[in-house]
């Protein structure tokens, strides 16, 4: 039985120096526990998270002979509208890591300062201190 | 020595210059190959138009995560890593073994500059 308030607990460790919100959901998109601040769409986030993962999972497994896809990395850059006078930032640059913990996955959401190894080292610890509870719950 | 050839000689240059990088390849929106360099290593099927077109709908799809317009792509498979850089119009597409050095294949980034200038010419034309 998973517990929500310690999931949430667990997944909120990982919020500092930079990383806005970690997110838990299955594969299908579906939010299992979120924790992070700031106005996120955790939802909208999760369901995008999961149909990249299915699309490079399909694609990949195909493309380099029934290899498993085990995490992917998305790097965006600040977009802006100007008129020449005003600039208008629509949205700040971030990086986005997801990676497969069990038979669900893990995503995390970090500003640019963040450097794309310390959040691959964060997600992976996350991830392994996530591995046994879930397959426990995976397998009930 | 065409264009083309220019720009193979100057691609295969950079697969040799990072160890374990085994395939560039340069699409366009629609995900067709305007230009494909890879070693005898490289997957066959992963420079097929199947993964890459599926690639170039990802990329779209990232830019709607909320945090802005998608910039690059890092995926980890088992056995291979596959890094993508969106450069409007054109995608670059580079296959590498799991052990190459990531922060190495991510650097090659700005090299890819003086290549695509000739290149989103003719997209753009």
């Amino acid at each position: 039985m998973l517990k929500p308030k310690t999931l949430t607990n667990v997944l909120s460790q990982a919020n500092t120096g930079g990383v806005q919100c970690t997110l838990l959901l299955n594969r299908e998109g579906t939010l299992l526990a979120y924790s992070g601040y700031g106005d996120k769409d955790a939802r909208m986030t999760a369901a995008i998270a999961s149909s990249i993962w299915l699309s490079y999972e399909k694609y990949g497994s195909v493309a380099f002979n029934e290899d498993n896809l085990k995490s992917y990395i998305v790097e965006c850059e600040a977009c802006c509208v100007s008129n020449g006078i005003f600039k208008l930032l629509l949205s700040q640059e971030g990086n986005v890591i997801v990676i497969k913990v069990s038979n669900v996955l893990l995503c995390m959401h970090a500003n640019k300062s963040v450097p794309l190894g310390t959040l691959k080292a964060k997600i992976t610890t996350l991830a392994n201190y996530l591995e046994g509870p879930l397959t426990q719950v995976a397998t009930t | 020595m065409s264009t083309l050839d220019t720009l193979r000689r100057d691609l295969l240059t950079l697969i040799h210059s990072v160890k374990g990088l085994q395939a560039i390849v340069i699409t366009d929106r629609d995900g067709v190959a305007l230009i494909k360099v890879n070693s005898e290593l490289a997957p066959e099927l992963s420079m097929r138009p199947a993964f890459l077109a599926s690639t170039v709908v990802t990329s779209e799809q990232c830019s709607k995560l909320g945090s802005g317009k998608c910039k690059a792509i890092t995926c980890f498979y088992e056995n291979y890593q596959v890094v993508h850089f969106n450069k409007n119009p054109l995608l670059i597409t580079l296959i590498a073994s799991i052990n190459a050095n990531t922060g190495m294949i991510k650097a090659l980034e700005t090299q890819f500059e003086p290549i695509l200038t000739d290149l989103k010419k003719v997209v753009n034309a």
